[in-house]
């Protein structure tokens, strides 16, 4: 029986200028487990997202046993079944599972007082049904990140969900704990409920789905029972054609070097070991290091939440070291350990040998580390201060009470910076009043200009155009190229595969492979480390 | 751009200020039995004489203080509510010092300028606090600021009703200060005392401070988006030195009521100064300058009431009610003058492995 029926859904984000979805279509039968996977960027949560009635498309619709439902409406979706668990758990800490399983729809006695003990009993019921292991009398806030998700799957069931849509269900769980969450799933479609998907780890795509919807720029590019595919083709399916390049995948370094410039070094089809490559500027850059001309940044026995191994890794002076993973594989903490603002539990972030934890921070990004964090709005800007503000916060020792008083030098350096990346507006303006790649600009000029050697940009190319990230690469290049230790954290390898001289990669916190950069060749190798298809060096 | 914004900001308070005073008038007109000479008690009363002007003057000077702190610490994103307490320390650290110093031979003004130095260490003292709770336990500031605010006050009321009484007088006060030790009258026999342009000056230091330097560069960012200053490297301390100013600026506050004025520390001397020196700084949007003419408005509608009061047939308590209005219809009138901690949200988001 047919439960859920997508339609020739669209979504576009103005703000962003993305197609999120362009024409979806989906459907899903009673006591089906389907996988919804893409790269990041996708569309994959803008899709669960329009299902559970939290985005309204621009077109399309979203049937439920045939019916039509109102789009953009989270009650209607609700009522009709839809149950949807978020990527970032939504229950109320202070509360106990079951009352939280009950929010909303408390059983009251008299109408009017909470029955406390009904709440209890249903909710040992609904668990005793399933096979939850989960106490309902516990409070949210003891839970685990695994306890707390089959609280929400167990909060979309009482509402009488019937079709289940979880957005990475699995990104904050360790192996173990992922197991016994499918094992759940597994048990709710033989009741015969719906479930949907959304992941980017493909092993437990191919263990646990009964069919794949594959996701690329928004679009459906497959759509198939899981037993008529390998993972091999999947990360195929998953992976974006070079940018401004549509003939294949061998065709693209001719056409994308004019925006990117591939480095010389030779492309080689699998990644290497670190000896086996030595490009002239990386002996060079060694060399300067030790020599106290350069400085280098040093990682040393990081551990990245549960379960994962100590993290070690190194930069050198005039080098560019791209680390890649999927979200929620651990380049999020690994970027607040870097940038200094979080103390690692174990090992250390040395420059030069020294600990930056250690450091006044105030010296450390005036005069060492170039950051450009990856939640721009939150971290990288003040919104509500003007472009000038913004552009001048890491020089402001440079200016005297005259010309704090009048504010002339600073709009005509901040201008100067502005001019720097050809961002056209005055820098009186409010930063807020700037659109997405107009800010990242504003970012990126202000943390790669100065002589800082240090430099940490994750996703730097966040909402640039082609010729805008064309811009950025040389201007991150030129950064190495004065001597400076470039670490890029990103979760999209062609943006990496570009620029890079060596990369690594993150897979669930750990460091799975280290290497030169291979070039676009081996993009498919990256992208199996990237999914967990291969977990050590050489093992296929 | 910012400047265009800012005359826009100023034009739209003078509007809603009209307002609010033609509102204002309706309760005159109501409350009393003749309406035309309580109204006219009201608002012009605080100008029939160089004596009740200079009295007006002399009351917005605690007042300001009490803003500038306030204002000090919005700056910083950060809520202080405790100016009454902290006003109410620093008027009874004054008090003492006085009072110990006054048998020593060391000159007036060096007397005056230690009890304003304590007054200031006992409200920032006391701001302190709440800084102290909220980096050992993430205690709202908020919240701690007024909590302990409210226990000061009881204490100082005590103190001053109690141990610390009068022996001779019938009032719950503290003794009376030698004429001499007094900040200096500028205009007898009216009460206007030195505290009026030290408040001025005060005003226009902290303007300077806060709007034509780098500390209030740093400040303000810092106040916009926390994160944001974490992570440009900015100074954790801002928030704590913001609110150790606060608290002195409100002590000091305090202690020009008693170094004025009043020539003496009385139970309840405080009288809503702090939540009147909040309102003054929400009117001004935390601007220093801006709430010189705020504060000079509050203690004209208090004045006018005392008028109302003598003159007519008004309650005193009528300016409470304009005061309300004011404060109703000029920050409606903006509304996003500041945010303080805008960025919790953002910072809260769930994030990690």
């Amino acid at each position: 029986m047919e439960l859920l029926a997508v339609r020739k859904l669209y979504k576009y984000f103005p703000e962003t200028d993305t197609l999120a979805n362009g024409d979806v279509s989906l459907r899903v039968e009673a006591g089906e487990l389907r996988a919804v996977v893409g790269e990041n960027g996708a569309g994959k949560s803008t899709l669960a997202k329009i299902v559970a009635g939290l985005v309204r498309p621009d077109s399309g619709e979203v049937l439920v046993r045939g019916r039509r439902l109102r789009l953009g409406s989270v009650r209607e979706a609700e009522a009709a079944g839809i149950g949807f668990v978020p990527q970032y758990s939504l229950l109320a800490p202070g509360l106990s599972v079951a009352e939280n399983l009950m929010l909303g729809h408390e059983p009251r006695r008299a109408a009017l007082f909470l029955d406390r003990r009904r709440a209890y009993v249903e909710a040992a019921l609904l668990f005793e049904r399933f096979g939850f292991k989960l106490n309902p009398g516990l409070k949210v806030a003891s839970l685990s990140p695994a306890e707390r998700r089959q609280a929400e799957i167990a909060r979309a069931l009482a509402r009488g969900g019937e079709i289940l849509v979880l957005d990475e269900p699995t990104s904050i769980l360790a192996e173990s704990e992922s197991d016994s969450l499918f094992g759940l799933l597994k048990r709710l479609a033989a009741d015969g409920k719906a479930i949907v998907f959304i992941t980017h780890r493909l092993p437990e795509v191919m263990a646990s789905s009964t069919r794949i919807t594959v996701l690329r720029e928004g679009q459906v590019v497959a759509d198939m029972p899981t037993s008529l595919c390998d993972d091999g083709e999947l990360s195929r399916l998953m992976k974006r054609r070079p940018r401004g390049v549509d003939r294949g995948e061998g065709g693209a370094p001719e056409e994308a070097s004019a925006g990117f410039g591939f480095r010389e070094e030779p492309a080689s089809a699998a990644p290497q070991k670190p000896e086996e490559a030595a490009p002239s500027r990386k002996a060079r850059a060694a060399a300067s290091c030790e020599g106290r001309s350069g400085t280098c940044l040093q990682v040393r026995d990081i551990v990245l939440g549960r379960g994962a191994e100590p993290l070690s890794f190194r930069v050198e002076s005039g080098e560019l070291l791209g680390l890649v993973a999927l979200a929620g594989n651990g380049l999020d903490p690994l970027e607040e350990i870097l940038a200094g603002l979080k103390r690692p539990r174990e090992g250390g972030v040395y420059l030069n040998g020294e600990d930056i934890h250690r450091m006044d921070r105030e010296r450390l990004r005036g005069s060492f580390l170039a950051y450009v964090p990856a939640d721009r709005e939150a971290r990288g800007l003040c919104l509500q201060s003007s472009l000038r503000d913004n552009l001048l916060v890491l020089r402001r020792k440079e200016f005297g009470v005259r010309d704090w008083f009048f504010s002339r030098r600073r709009d005509i350096e901040a201008a100067r910076m502005a001019v720097g990346l050809s961002l056209e507006a005055d820098p009186r303006m409010r930063a807020s009043s700037l659109s997405g790649g107009n800010r990242q600009r504003l970012l990126l000029a202000r943390e790669l200009s100065g002589d800082r050697p240090v430099a940490v940009l994750a996703e730097p190319f966040q909402g640039l155009d082609l010729e805008a990230q064309a811009e950025a690469a040389r201007l991150i290049r030129d950064k190495a190229g004065s001597g400076a230790a470039v670490l890029i954290l990103s979760s999209s390898l062609e943006e990496i595969v570009p620029l890079a001289d060596r990369i690594a990669v993150l897979y669930r916190g750990s460091l799975v492979h280290e290497g030169p950069n291979g070039g676009p060749a081996s993009t498919h190798a990256l992208l199996d480390f990237m999914t967990g298809l291969r977990t050590s060096e050489g093992a296929a | 751009m910012k400047h265009q914004s800012r005359r826009e900001s100023v034009a739209a308070r003078i509007v809603a200020l009209g307002a609010a005073l033609a509102l204002a008038a309706v309760y005159p007109l109501a409350a009393s039995s003749e309406p035309l000479g309580a109204l006219r008690a009201f608002f012009l009363g605080p100008f029939s004489s160089s004596y009740a002007f200079f009295g007006l003057l002399e009351s917005a000077a605690p007042l300001l203080f009490c803003a500038l702190g306030a204002a000090l610490a919005f700056r910083a994103g950060i809520f202080n509510l405790g100016g009454e307490g902290q006003a109410a320390v620093g008027a009874l650290a004054a008090a003492l010092t006085v009072q110990g110093l006054e048998a020593s031979s060391l000159p007036p003004p060096l007397v005056l300028l230690a009890a304003i130095a304590a007054a200031g260490a006992a409200g920032s003292a006391l701001a302190l606090l709440s800084s102290a709770a909220e980096a050992w336990s993430g205690a709202e500031v908020l919240l701690t600021s007024f909590l302990v605010s409210q226990a000061a006050l009881i204490a100082v009321d005590w103190a001053i009703g109690g141990p610390l009484k009068a022996a001779s007088s019938n009032l719950l006060a503290m003794p009376l200060i030698p004429r001499r030790l007094l900040l200096p009258r500028l205009a007898p026999p009216s009460n206007l005392s030195l505290a009026a342009p030290l408040a001025l000056a005060t005003a226009l230091f902290l303007y300077l401070i806060m709007d034509r330097s780098r500390a209030g560069y740093e400040l303000r960012l810092f106040g916009r988006n926390r994160l944001f200053a974490r992570s440009s490297g900015l100074s954790e301390g801002l928030g704590v030195l913001s609110m150790a100013s606060s608290g002195a600026l409100s002590g000091v506050g305090g202690a020009m009521l008693v170094l004025g004025a009043t020539g003496r520390a009385v139970q309840g001397m405080t009288g809503g100064v702090g939540w009147n020196g909040l309102a003054v700084a929400l009117i001004a949007a935390s601007n220093p300058l801006g709430a010189v003419p705020a504060s000079l408005l509050f203690a004209w509608l208090d004045a006018g009431a005392r008028q109302g009061s003598i003159l007519a047939d008004l309650s005193p308590d009528a300016s409470v009610v304009m005061k309300a209005v004011a404060l109703f219809l000029i920050t409606a009138k903006i509304g996003s003058g500041w945010h303080p901690r805008r960025t919790w949200q953002a910072g809260a988001a769930g994030r990690g492995l």
